[in-house]
């Protein structure tokens, strides 16, 4: 870690919500001009996290520094380094895009020109311009996301905190949103990003942090992590009808870690869990034929940061699927 | 400072968007008045009386002629006259009379002699004012004959003249339903109630800015204001300082309104300012206070209501407080409203000038303590 290119330093934070550990000891760091992103499922810690990084919260133990500096929820004058974008629309909805804008950008000390010329341009950027006269209230919900990081943008903050900006996000508004993250990214800001989507973790980010249980599990580029579960992959077999055997049969077959078999009245699903899928393919096609069973549909699922999250964890990432 | 304004002002604008916070910042409160005020004060108590002459002697007919019969007694009550105690009895029970006098035979010589004897008033028990008044008048004629009496003694002692009858039936005070002043200025019902209701609806308007901090919370605008280069102190300050803003312009509209449209006379301005901004201070520390102690913003709302609603009632703002008994009115002067409202109506009526000091440091030492209560719990409204 090169304490220069260091733009946030977050060592051995950890809060307590009674009982519950929300974070326990959780310690990373983001460069100038890098994307990191806290991938973890629901209640993983991410939003407590980055609480504490934005002096939102106060933190039971460890430290976060921006630039050197010291943040906790009494500072003041650092938080203007950082620009927040919370998870649920936060934007009054009686006030027009431009009022709004003009509110958040005078609590960071913009005034006057300057203030009006990062109104219009971050407008822009959300492609807001047309409706900016318009009651929040009367936006769509995509362009009421696209204007509540707008409002996290007009100060140019060195660090832009984003959490799980696309929940409920429909397809167009979320790459939208990507892509202006992106863009930010290229233009200097550095990133802190947090999501329980994958692909966008693996789109987006150039390091990503897994965490689990308010622990980081893992850390690394996309390549490093999926590196993890390298030697573990997964073909996926698709059968008409049920086949009693066959889950016996993969199992024996020479080669196969596991089976996973999922049945349901549409289709019969076998997840199997192999070394080198592809060597593995013409095995496993003739442990099907053995036991009767018609393969509907045969396919190698490449190891993705789900695979790493499942190898680490045992569990899924996501819920939903 | 100047995001403690920026803060305010961005509160400012919301509440002049939010339709219902300006019904309840201006326009119920000079409705209600203009309602209220269509009652004349003056005419407030009326009442039917009934006398029952059973002596006919000189001090009875006294009673009846001059003292039930003066111009004072027959602009607040009907007389009218029966034979009988039976008869009296019947009026009142039938309920064509609130209450009756009856001066039994024998009255007038019994009482000229100093022997025991009375007027009895015959009261309806869901009368009591009407009962009130007609005791008093009662009670005031025997303290006068008792009065003449001792003249009467004295100038015989003295050898001087003895006074006459007539002095016995003078002055009829006791009947002061309508709150009158040191000053001699008669108070109108606009000059009470638009006080009244502005000290009343100035805990609602001052309640939506306390209640903003919750509402700030609730659409997630609290966590965006917290994560920007903003103290808590600040905020708070900032919030509050729109809350009373918005209390300050609520009580001048409606002082202006009543006086423009109503007629009601508000006095020294300088001192009707310095009630108004006393008050107003008492309305935001209090309603900031409730708001530290609730979670929701239908709380703070409940919570604010309920206070407003029993301040008012103790400190006046629905009804006269001349005719309420006087443990309420000495309940009232320990409240913020009755306090205001009483150094509003004295300013009214040019009265009071001495006991207004005494009323702002009160209001402002409400408001202090108060205050400092709310500050010291109003960490809780920006960190939970």
């Amino acid at each position: 870690m090169h304490a220069d290119r260091e733009l946030l330093v977050c060592d051995g934070l950890r809060k307590s919500f009674g009982a519950r550990v929300a974070v326990g000891g959780l310690s990373f760091h983001v460069a100038r001009g890098e994307r990191y992103g806290l991938l973890g499922p629901n209640g993983a810690g991410k939003t407590t996290t980055i609480s504490m990084v934005c002096g939102l919260l106060r933190r039971d133990g460890g430290s976060v520094t921006l630039e050197g500096r010291a943040i906790d929820e009494r500072t003041v004058g650092p938080k203007a380094l950082i620009g927040y974008v919370p998870q649920e629309v936060a934007l009054y909805p009686t006030l027009t895009a431009r009022e709004n804008l003009a509110f958040f950008g005078r609590l960071y000390g913009l005034s006057g020109g300057v203030l009006t010329k990062r109104i219009d341009a971050v407008l822009e950027l959300a492609d807001l311009t047309d409706r900016a006269r318009e009651h929040v209230a009367d936006y769509s919900g995509g362009m009421q996301r696209r204007l509540n990081i707008a409002a996290a943008l007009l100060h140019e903050p060195r660090l832009l905190v984003l959490d799980e900006p696309t929940v409920g996000v429909d397809p167009q508004s979320r790459n939208a949103i990507l892509e202006t993250v992106r863009a930010l990214s290229e233009a200097g800001t550095s990133i802190l990003y947090t999501t329980h989507y994958m692909e966008e973790a693996q789109r987006l980010c150039n390091r990503i942090g897994i965490v689990d249980d308010g622990r980081m599990i893992a850390e690394g580029g996309y390549e490093d992590l999926v590196g993890l579960v390298q030697q573990e992959s997964h073909i996926r077999l698709v059968t008409d009808v049920a086949a009693p055997t066959l889950v016996g049969a993969l199992r024996d077959a020479p080669g196969v870690r596991a089976v996973t078999e999922s049945v349901d009245d549409v289709a019969n699903e076998y997840d199997v869990l192999v070394g080198d899928a592809r060597a593995m393919l013409q095995t496993v096609i003739a442990a099907a034929n053995d036991a009767g069973a018609t393969i509907a549909k045969l396919e190698v699922v490449e190891p993705d940061l789900e695979a790493v999250f499942l190898h680490l964890t045992g569990k899924a990432l996501r819920d939903e699927p | 400072m100047s995001s403690l304004f920026i803060v305010a002002g961005n509160e400012l604008r919301q509440r002049l968007r939010d339709r219902s916070a300006l019904i309840v910042a201006f326009v119920a409160p000079l409705t209600l008045t203009a309602l209220i005020s269509l009652v004349p004060f003056e005419s407030g108590f009326h009442a039917s009386f009934v006398v029952a002459d059973e002596d006919a002697g000189i001090l009875s007919t006294v009673f009846v002629d001059d003292v039930l019969g003066s111009a004072e007694i027959r602009e607040v009550a009907d007389i009218g006259e029966v034979d009988s105690i039976d008869a009296a009895r019947r009026e009142v029970d039938a309920g064509r009379a609130d209450a009756a006098f009856v001066l039994p035979a024998g009255f007038s010589d019994d009482a000229l002699s100093g022997a025991g004897t009375g007027i009895t008033v015959v009261v309806k028990s869901d009368k009591p004012i009407a009962g009130a008044v007609a005791r008093s008048i009662g009670s005031g004629f025997s303290a006068r004959l008792d009065a003449y009496r001792i003249a009467s003694q004295a100038a015989e002692d003295t050898g001087s003249a003895p006074p006459t009858l007539d002095s016995a039936a003078s002055g009829t005070g006791v009947i002061d339903v309508v709150p009158q002043g040191a000053g001699g200025r008669e108070l109108t019902s606009a000059d009470y109630f638009a006080p009244a209701m502005a000290i009343f609806f100035v805990f609602f308007a001052v309640g939506t800015g306390a209640r903003s901090l919750l509402t700030e919370r609730s659409n997630g605008t609290l966590t965006r204001l917290r994560a920007s280069p903003l103290s808590a102190r600040t905020l708070l300050f900032g919030k509050a300082l729109a809350s009373f803003v918005i209390g300050l312009v609520s009580m001048l509209v409606v002082i202006g309104a009543s006086a423009l449209l109503l007629g009601a006379r508000w006095g020294d301005p300088v001192a009707v300012l310095g009630l108004i901004v006393a008050v107003t201070l008492v309305a935001t520390a209090i309603t900031w206070t409730i708001a530290t102690f609730v979670t929701t913003e239908e709380q703070a709302v409940a919570f604010t209501s309920l206070v407003a609603v029993g301040l008012g009632l103790l400190g006046g703002s629905f009804f006269p407080l001349a005719l309420a008994p006087e443990r309420l009115q000495r309940l009232a002067s320990l409240t913020p409203n009755g306090q205001a409202l009483q150094g509003f109506t004295d300013l009214s009526i040019d009265a009071g000038g001495a006991a207004l000091t005494g009323r702002l440091v009160v209001l402002v030492c409400i408001a202090l303590v108060v205050g400092a209560v709310a500050l010291t719990r109003s960490h809780r409204l920006v960190e939970r």
